[in-house]
């Protein structure tokens, strides 16, 4: 015992005594409050922290063990640099522990280079959980357009079309139901409340209240999910089909049960604004502003004129010598073969189904409904509809997005009370007070977006490796990174990328494809790695940075919807190890490479620090150094970060009239105009510089859309492989480096489910599959073996595997449990979505059993 | 003084915070568990219905483990919860026999999950608890004492499971055993369990099969 503990005090600084530390959680990036229990310099406990109003001490079973993370032993303990050359799976990089001055210098002199002679032959691939807004900056301030989820996408695990689609519709980067007062809660393909999706303990706990109270659940998604399980009602559909429903959900409300809010689509949305023949505003010829048909006074009127007294939505007009229809005509027109019969044959959900959910959410949303909170009446609409990655990783998921955007203004139940409400992108993630949205010269909704430029312009040659430039409504195609690095000249580059910076991802893991992912890490000249262990892409890194553990560092951040504040984390031990904070690595990166200066002012835009409390353009400042300064500049000079690290928070609720109808008096866009706009524009461009013709790249601009149509995914249809294969998270396995955490494995081996592939037991009856066979899943691309589960919770033509697990790092922990499946997708253009950016997340297989 | 512990089905989402809190909590070695959360499904597709069942020791008001127990080690305390004396078990294992909830285990004490153990696994050796005796969940009884819920309580993140004094009138407990259905598990053996499993109309169809069956899988 004795040996032990001086070995432990050789391993660890410690420092004595028993303390309770508060911070937030890291495991993922939802930030739940939690108390660290310490004794004698260790960290032995973490309990949710009851003061943290968004918890009250309760915490999923990820934070709770978290501190096998920190004392993770295959954690990297010092700077690294290959000595092997020959880079491949499974080849031993041979590793060299080198000083941090040595590991920087090699890459600031690479870096230093490249940022004089082209910026963009930079890829920075930052995702480091919650601060990630902060650290994508860096890139920005380097000077490099290849910059965020670059090289492997938010695309196919993130819900990209729900990011661009949510700002075009109402300024909300992500949306939640209003769980105080929604009465019927639609779930399309995601876990909210359940597992997967944001706020997982905040919302699980407000789910099951307002189930509690009576609010009716229903849950679309091919696979019994935990929140399926739970739901009054499970709508088992065909993968990458949710817009077919949502198209028949809109065909039913405006042609058969003429059940929509007149009200709301007349003053709060673009519905009663005329359009040509060709889908564009008719606009008064004197102010160029969008007109509206009053039916009182029989003429055009600008949509903000005061004296119009009622707006027409349907009929046809002339004005001047141009025919027009209001945009909701346009819709009613554009769905009119949508009906539930057809959406059937295509999603496999019975008409009389969707027939039924549909008229449930009409009923639901109480039309005409008010409710008074704090002093200000709202209309009530308590129906809700949430999707995530699961409708949306798909082609067609901006597409669906907009399309369930639609469905909601239909009902009116956009920002108000029961409804849908935004997480808006405003400063009040670092501590700035909520914003209200501001209308654009069309009287439409203008979103926030701090520190992120969501739209991309048109140019040639183009600077952006994942086409942003040919897709410029993409928040990033990721994914096609590695594809075009292979060969930038195909797709009109003047530029090889030279150097990959990875802050906290592992793309070969979470991308798709492996041979591309693998032949485009071996082009790069320079490979870093900020990271805390040697995951499956260090196999390809060059220089290795360790990262300390979130239990090492300092944050300040507000991750809710619905809260305005900060919350601390702090170090609960001292730094392990030879490890860096990683804004400390870039920061020191900064220095050496000559942009400080940039660096510096990229942070203080990003977290709206203003004089007196803006950080010097010239000086090296730690995180923990940037972060006080974040809380004195958003307190007005009254909290620094030590009044944090005693008091955890500070969060208030938002008041109504923060959280409701934030953008007073701008419109939605029922008909999304400007995304039609972009696309005309974006078409001009091509044709201007022969994208099409010389490189041969179908951008598929048909998605430039003002109003949804149907588009299958490009499997549907693909009748020689007969299955479709989904993947998905639970609470436990959301981000996959859960893989290497013991305690969550252990509960992994004893579920049915997580190191399977789930089969329907019908089909796999058919073909002759028994229970824990192992089988062979083959896509177009490859084959991957695994374990049958079968089950009769999933649809017959639908095979799903859990998400994060599958790995061939070494790590024993990992190493070799569940299945590796992402090499199966396809990485292409035409496996990409153009609205929001989507990487098809579903892919067609055959099945059979393996000898 | 009675202390329960209600377990709400409509509310359990199955997510397995309350096993890895246990486990933390208890100082628990690799692949031991003092609670669990059970998983059934039934039905024929598309009327599939999976249930989840949180499992642990049902600290009963007539414990056959402490009948059975040669050594006096097991024993019940005055306000009921049921505990073990490691100084004197002899882990005969008469009490896991005779436990018809299947709530106890034997120490293992192979203590960590890597070949050298980490930190807070060092912990483990250093406890009270004994290798080749018997582990069984004590309502987390060092933080009652401390006027704190059991650990399983505190985290649950959908407020699935509540613990307090079922002699005291007034509180969340009786609160949620007022409103909803009530069940206890395997009830046939007479030993008066203290956990109650509480639902309501929407979880009617999968908590029938289960509240019936003497077998689930894990």
């Amino acid at each position: 015992m004795l040996e032990e503990r001086k070995q432990l005090s050789k391993d660890f600084k410690v420092d004595a005594g028993r303390r309770f530390i508060k911070s937030h959680c890291q495991m993922c990036f939802n930030a739940c409050g939690i108390i660290v229990e310490v004794n004698d310099g260790v960290a032995v406990k973490i309990m949710g922290d009851p003061d943290d109003p968004n918890t009250n001490g309760r915490l999923c079973g990820r934070g709770l063990s978290a501190l096998t993370r920190l004392y993770d032993p295959y954690r990297v303990k010092a700077p690294l640099v290959r000595t092997n050359p020959k880079k491949g799976i499974g080849i031993d990089p041979k590793w060299k522990e080198v000083s941090w001055e040595e590991a920087l210098n090699i890459v600031a002199d690479k870096l230093k280079r490249i940022r004089k002679d082209n910026p963009n032959k930079l890829i920075y691939l930052a995702w480091p959980g919650e601060k990630y807004i902060q650290a994508q900056a860096w890139g920005h301030a380097f000077g490099t357009k290849n910059v965020g989820f670059f090289f492997s996408g938010a695309s196919n695990k993130c819900a990209n079309p729900n990011h661009m689609i949510g700002m075009l519709a109402h300024g909300a980067l992500v949306e939640f139901p209003d769980l105080d007062y929604c009465n019927y809660l639609v779930l399309m393909g995601t876990e909210m409340g359940h597992g997967a999706h944001q706020s997982f303990v905040p919302l699980a706990k407000k789910i099951a209240d307002a189930r509690d109270r009576g609010m009716k659940l229903v849950v679309v998604d091919p696979r019994l999910s935990v929140a399926a399980a739970k739901a009054d009602e499970w709508l088992p559909i065909r993968p990458g089909t949710d817009l077919a429903l949502f198209l028949s959900m809109i065909y039913l409300l405006v042609h058969e049960y003429k059940l929509y809010d007149v009200d709301f689509l007349k003053k709060r949305t673009n519905a009663p604004y005329l359009l040509t023949p060709s889908g564009h505003y008719v606009r008064d010829p004197q102010t160029g502003k969008p007109m509206i048909w009053d039916v009182m006074d029989s003429t055009a009127k600008a949509f903000d004129d005061p004296s119009v007294k009622e707006a027409a939505l349907e009929g046809d007009y002339v004005v001047g010598d141009v025919q027009c229809i209001p945009a909701f005509q346009f819709l009613k027109d554009q769905v009119k073969t949508y009906n539930p019969e057809w959406a059937s044959k295509i999603t496999t959900i019975p008409e009389d189904q969707i027939c039924k959910v549909t008229r449930e959410l009409a009923k639901n949303a109480q039309i005409g409904a008010t409710v008074t909170i704090e002093g200000h009446e709202y209309p009530l609409r308590p129906v809700a509809i949430i999707s995530y990655k699961g409708l949306q990783a798909h082609t067609n998921g901006g597409l669906a997005m907009m399309a369930q955007e639609i469905v909601l203004m239909l009902l009116g139940a956009l920002d108000v009370p029961g409804g849908v409400i935004s997480k808006s992108m405003d400063a009040r993630r670092f501590g700035g007070q909520p914003q209200l949205l501001r209308a654009d010269e069309d009287g439409l909704v203008r979103p926030h977006a701090t520190g992120w430029e969501f739209f991309t312009p048109f140019k040639f040659p183009p600077d952006r490796l994942d086409l942003g430039e040919y897709c410029p409504l993409a928040f990033d195609l990721g994914h096609l990174v590695p594809l075009v690095t292979l060969n930038p000249t195909r797709y009109g580059f003047d530029y090889e990328p030279e150097a990959l910076l990875i802050f906290h991802s592992n793309p070969l893991k979470n991308c798709g494809d492996l041979e591309v992912m693998t032949e485009a890490l071996k082009k790069l000249d320079l490979v870093v790695d900020i990271t805390i262990y040697l995951d499956e892409t260090c196999d390809f890194a060059d220089v290795i940075l360790p990262e300390s553990s979130f239990l090492e560092r300092y944050n300040l951040i507000n991750f809710t919807y619905d809260k305005v504040g900060l919350q601390v984390a702090q170090p609960v031990v001292s730094t392990l190890y030879n490890s860096m904070e990683g804004m400390d690595i870039l920061t020191e990166l900064a220095a050496k490479i000559g942009f400080l200066y940039e660096w510096n002012d990229r942070l203080n835009k990003t977290l709206a620090l203003e004089p007196p409390f803006a950080l010097e353009l010239n000086r090296k400042y730690s995180w923990e150094e940037i972060l006080d300064i974040q809380a004195k500049c958003h307190s007005g000079g009254k909290k620094n970060l030590d009044w944090y690290k005693t008091h955890g928070n500070d969060f208030r609720p938002m008041k109504a009239e923060e959280k409701y109808l934030i953008y007073r008096n701008a419109r939605l866009p029922l008909y999304f105009s400007m995304i039609k706009e972009i696309g005309e524009s974006l078409a001009e461009n091509l044709e201007k510089y022969k994208i099409k013709e010389r490189f041969g790249l179908d951008v598929r601009l048909e998605q430039y859309t003002a109003l949804p149509y149907w588009e299958p995914i490009p499997c549907f249809g693909d009748d020689d492989y007969d299955l479709y294969l989904i993947s998905y998270q639970s609470s436990l396995t959301t981000y996959a480096d859960m893989a290497t955490n013991p305690i969550i494995v252990e509960i992994a081996e004893r579920d049915p489910y997580h190191l399977t592939v789930m089969v329907n037991e019908e089909t796999a009856k058919k073909k002759n599959i028994k229970d824990g066979d192992e089988i062979w899943i083959e896509s177009r691309i490859t084959k991957v073996r695994a374990k049958a589960k079968l089950t009769k919770g999933i649809h017959p033509e639908v095979i799903a595997i859990s998400g994060g697990f599958g790995r061939w790092l070494n790590h024993p922990i990992a190493k070799g449990k569940g299945v590796v499946y992402n090499e199966l997708f396809p990485i292409d253009l035409r496996h990409s979505g153009m609205i929001g950016g989507s990487m098809e997340s579903t892919v067609k297989v055959k099945v059979t059993k393996a000898e | 003084m009675r202390w329960v512990m209600v377990i709400d089905l409509d509310r359990c989402i199955g997510c397995r915070a309350c096993e890895i809190a246990c486990k933390l909590e208890n100082r628990l070695p690799p692949h031991a568990n003092l609670t669990k959360v059970f998983i059934r499904e039934e039905g024929e597709f598309p009327y599939v219905t999976r249930t989840y069942l949180p499992v642990t020791c049902m600290h009963c008001t007539i414990p056959a483990c402490v009948d059975v127990c040669p050594t006096g080690a097991s024993f019940q305390r005055d306000d009921g919860i049921v505990l073990i004396d490691h100084d004197k078990c002899i882990g005969c294992k008469a009490c896991l026999l005779a436990c018809p909830y299947d709530a106890r285990i034997i120490n293992e004490a192979k203590f960590s999950y890597y070949d050298s153990p980490m930190p807070i696994e060092r912990d483990k050796s250093e406890s009270q608890r004994l290798k080749g005796t018997v582990e069984k969940c004590t309502f987390c009884s060092h933080r009652i004492d401390q006027g704190q819920d059991p650990a399983c309580v505190a985290v649950c993140p959908t407020r699935a499971r509540l613990f307090g004094d079922i002699d005291r009138p007034q509180g969340e407990i009786h609160e949620v055993l007022k409103q909803k259905h009530i069940f206890k598990l395997r009830e046939e053996f007479g030993t008066q369990p203290n956990v109650f499993y509480v639902y309501s109309e929407r979880s009617v169809v999968s908590i029938a099969n289960v509240s019936q069956s003497k077998t689930m899988t894990k």
